[in-house]
């Protein structure tokens, strides 16, 4: 990464180093790199609380109905695990979004993935279905909603419906851009040896365009999270974006940002558990 | 430590006051890079003096720290430990009169070739109309009519590095700084290339350091040859080139036909290549 | 330096041509007119199934399921008509103000922000994590503390516009700006320039390709962010539109709004691209 100073440069870190440095040496330094980042990255996240709690609970800058403290936050999500707001508890809502988020993943991936394959695979699949889903494609999860709710009620199917639309999109597109980036000299390659056509599909094919297709997973999964929230605002009487919004219009700011930092927590679990994911299936792969 | 070369080959006419201060001085000059796995050193002390007016040209393998002296020299690297001055007085920050030309040429993608060109003459604050007319010589120079509001992109390679030489001569600088500049190019281009830099050295009042891997190319261009071991990386062998010497003055395909010329190259590959303790 | 065709060409008419450089879908060959038809087919296709639901749906829940005809004819009546205040098109630029608004401020925040972020390596590690947690939550759960500070108000959906549109314009301007070659930066400093004329002259023009990818991401989800508001709690708007044709059960009125929120983003993101063209012509031209 290019400085303003220069720090680094370009030079051939895998050729030997000469006598001077020794192996734990060597490791020493490297690790401090390493260290470096994570340690000005955690001073700076404890800075940020650090101010947070100055201004609310410290020099009483800012009014808790706007933004409570970090304490007081912490304090309500711990209450929130045992006692139910709105009928569930905190990780009642939190499964409820959860389960929601995951099924219609799945149902995306379902049917995005075969399609996106198809799609890229064979010219005439593609000829026929890509106009429809260019046509349909503009429409956002959001846009959706009404139409959802007016058909389907402000049951678990509308919402799953909703995340179904936002990850298939995601689905489709990764999954043909996996196809299509695939070293076309493979195939031919593969072709040549006298594979059939699905063979090849299945063997060189599938294989080659993993890693982009984890990485069109973990955008649907992106997808899904961020339209999960915008369908429970509107559309749900359980999850976590059903228990911000009515904890705002309460004014109750605790349990506002209380399932704020829920949200943003498990987004980041679902993260990592994706990035794991796709470093198991490809490991290969970079940019993960 | 320098070795003792065939008369044949040492500059006999014009021989610069050795009292004279070197253009370039690097003293004990090192570096050693932290990298993430580790530090690296890529250069050890080393010491280096260039005489004004000389067309020093560097060899070495791969990692043996030509380009970072080179780096060091222009100002773009700070060494870990040693001194660089520029006639006698200790080197600044890098800056128009260290000019570097790139081995990937470095041409600003979203200017044209005029704009290239004329950079350094801006960021000085030469007028416009200065400028252009020194970029229009420098145009004419290089052989790039035709191209002045040309993109890179749109640009082969060996037109590139004509733009970025360009672009490095205009400013008439004292040192010029070429790291491995026709490495990046074709063979064909880079026998042009090498050809139109020997005719360009006799335009040139610049001094220049060259660093390449190709003994051919530092033993036709140069007026010295400082070779280098592998890393981590040392001086050990120090030559100078006549200027009259016999290849001076040919195109390229046909010195490599000339016989001087062959046996000073093979005793380069020999240096290169012979394992030093 | 991009190389050109790559073909396969096997026996099997099956297996796709991959990228050339001027792929398009439809090859106006024997082969693409057929695949147009195909495609014309399909879509006219989902167009009669549509209108078979509708008709279907209509027998036990009239108007619950408009057919396209019902659908074409409303676009036109709100066209001209008001509903709920405005015509369609007065909904839609009342829209367009609070996002145009929240987006500018977007962009003006985040771009020097982002370059800034990229380009020293200190300010980075230190402000990044921060952000890289913020990203985690959705931007529109920022709906509920937005509703808590301001209301559903104008500066409320601005504001959710802002907070749409921020990261992806940070983030992708720091990374293009992150990633301006090296060499370039180095060649910059040889020939004289500061740390200020580097950042102004070097760096941000040659970020600005990424910029405009992050920009054109920020518009969609800005976008995609004020319906969502103006679903919420708007009082105008084209979301407030479909809120009403909801509450008043005229799912055609809801479908209106939807296709007028497609083709509105549809228009904003080739403006976006007819920009980015323009300010990046520098960019491989070549054949």
């Amino acid at each position: 990464m290019p400085t303003l100073t220069d720090n680094e440069s370009s030079v051939d870190e895998n050729a030997n180093n000469g006598p001077a440095t020794n192996v734990s040496q060597r490791r020493l330094f490297g690790q401090l790199a390493r260290w470096r980042r994570l340690l000005i990255g955690l001073a700076s996240f404890v800075v940020a609380i650090a101010i947070w709690y100055l201004l609310t609970d410290g020099a009483h800058v800012i009014q808790p109905l706007k933004l409570p403290s970090p304490v007081a936050v912490a304090q309500r999500i711990q209450r929130l695990v045992s006692h139910p707001y709105v009928r569930h508890t905190l990780w009642g809502h939190a499964s409820a979004s959860i389960q929601v988020v995951l099924l219609g993943w799945l149902a995306g991936g379902v049917i995005g993935a075969p399609a996106g394959v198809l799609m890229a695979w064979s010219r005439r699949f593609r000829a026929a279905t890509y106009p429809v889903f260019h046509i349909l494609r503009p429409i956002s999860p959001i846009a959706w909603i009404p139409l959802a709710i007016t058909w389907m009620g402000i049951g678990v199917e509308a919402r799953v419906f909703i995340v179904f639309v936002a990850a298939v999109v995601p689905w489709v597109l990764n999954s043909m851009e996996a196809v299509r980036s695939v070293d076309p000299m493979l195939i031919r390659a593969s072709r040549n040896l006298g594979t059939s056509s699905l063979g090849t599909l299945g063997r060189v094919v599938l294989p080659a365009s993993l890693p982009t297709l984890m990485a069109g997973a973990r955008v649907a999964l992106g997808n899904a999270w961020t339209s999960v929230i915008a369908a429970e605002l509107l559309a749900a009487t359980s999850g976590l974006g059903y228990v911000a919004l009515t904890a705002a219009n309460a004014l109750d700011s605790k349990t506002t940002f209380a399932a704020m930092a829920v949200i943003g927590a498990i987004g980041f679990v679902l993260s990592a558990l994706m990035r794991a994911v796709a470093k198991l299936l490809a490991p290969w792969a970079k940019g993960l | 430590m320098p070795l003792e070369s065939d008369m044949k080959y040492q500059a006999k006419t014009n021989e610069p006051d050795r009292a004279a201060v070197p253009k370039l001085s690097l003293r004990q000059v090192s570096k050693v890079f932290e990298a993430r796995r580790g530090s690296v050193r890529a250069l050890e002390p080393t010491d280096l003096d260039v005489r004004e007016g000389e067309f020093l040209t560097i060899v070495g393998p791969s990692g043996c720290g030509k380009s970072t002296m080179l780096m060091i020299g222009s100002g773009l690297e700070t060494p870990s430990s040693g001194t660089i001055a520029v006639d006698g007085r200790p080197a600044g920050k890098p800056g128009p009169d260290r000019s570097v030309v790139f081995q990937q040429f470095a041409l600003f993608p979203h200017l044209n070739v005029m704009r290239n060109i004329g950079y350094g003459l801006k960021v000085a604050g030469v007028k416009k109309s200065e400028r252009q007319d020194a970029v229009e010589q420098q145009i004419s120079v290089m052989g790039l009519d035709g191209f002045q509001k040309a993109y890179p992109s749109e640009l082969s390679g060996g037109m590139q590095q004509r733009v970025a030489i360009a672009r490095a001569l205009v400013l008439q600088p004292s040192l010029l700084f070429m790291d491995e500049p026709f490495g990046a190019l074709d063979a064909q281009t880079r026998t042009q290339m090498q050809d139109e830099m020997a005719r360009l050295r006799t335009r040139m009042t610049s001094t220049v350091l060259f660093v390449t891997h190709s003994v051919e190319e530092a033993v036709f261009l140069g007026t010295r040859i400082v070779v280098m071991s592998p890393r981590p990386g040392r001086i050990i062998a120090d030559i100078p080139i006549a200027e009259n010497a016999p290849w001076k003055g040919m195109a390229i395909e046909a010195a490599m036909g000339e016989p001087q010329f062959n046996s000073l190259r093979e005793e380069v590959w020999n240096l290169l290549h012979t394992k030093t303790e | 330096m991009g190389e050109g065709a790559l073909i396969v060409t096997t026996a099997d008419a099956d297996v796709v041509a991959t990228r050339t450089k001027s792929s398009r879908w439809y090859k106006p060959d024997r082969d693409g007119w057929f695949d147009t038809g195909l495609g014309v087919t399909s879509v006219v296709a989902l167009f009669v199934v549509w209108a078979v639901a509708a008709i279907i749906t209509n027998h036990n829940h009239p108007g619950l399921v408009p057919t396209p005809v019902k659908v074409a004819k409303s676009f036109a009546d709100l066209s001209t008509n008001s509903f709920a205040g405005h015509t369609l098109f007065g909904h839609v630029l009342s829209s367009l103000g609070r996002w145009g608004l929240g987006f500018v401020f977007a962009i003006v925040l985040g771009v020097p922000l982002g370059i800034i972020f990229g380009s020293i390596t200190l300010v980075r590690e230190a402000v990044s994590p921060i952000f890289e947690f913020l990203r985690y939550i959705p931007p529109f759960a920022w709906i509920p503390p937005a509703v808590l500070w301001f209301g559903s108000g104008q500066t409320s959906q601005a504001l959710i516009v802002f907070i749409a549109a921020f990261p992806a314009i940070v983030i992708s301007t720091q990374v293009a700006a992150a990633n301006v070659d090296p060499a370039l930066l180095r060649a910059s400093r040889t020939l004289g320039a500061g740390h200020l004329r580097r950042l102004g002259q070097v760096i941000t023009p040659i970020a600005l390709p990424g910029v405009f990818a992050g920009v054109r991401v920020a518009a969609s989800n800005g976008w995609m962010a004020l319906i969502a508001a103006e679903l919420i709690g708007g009082r105008v708007g084209v979301g407030f539109l479909i809120a009403q044709g909801e509450d008043y059960g005229a799912t055609d009125i809801v479908m209106v709004g939807m296709v007028a929120i497609a083709i509105t983003a549809a228009i904003l993101d080739l403006i976006v691209i007819a920009l980015s063209k323009r300010l990046t012509r520098w960019r491989k031209r070549a054949a």
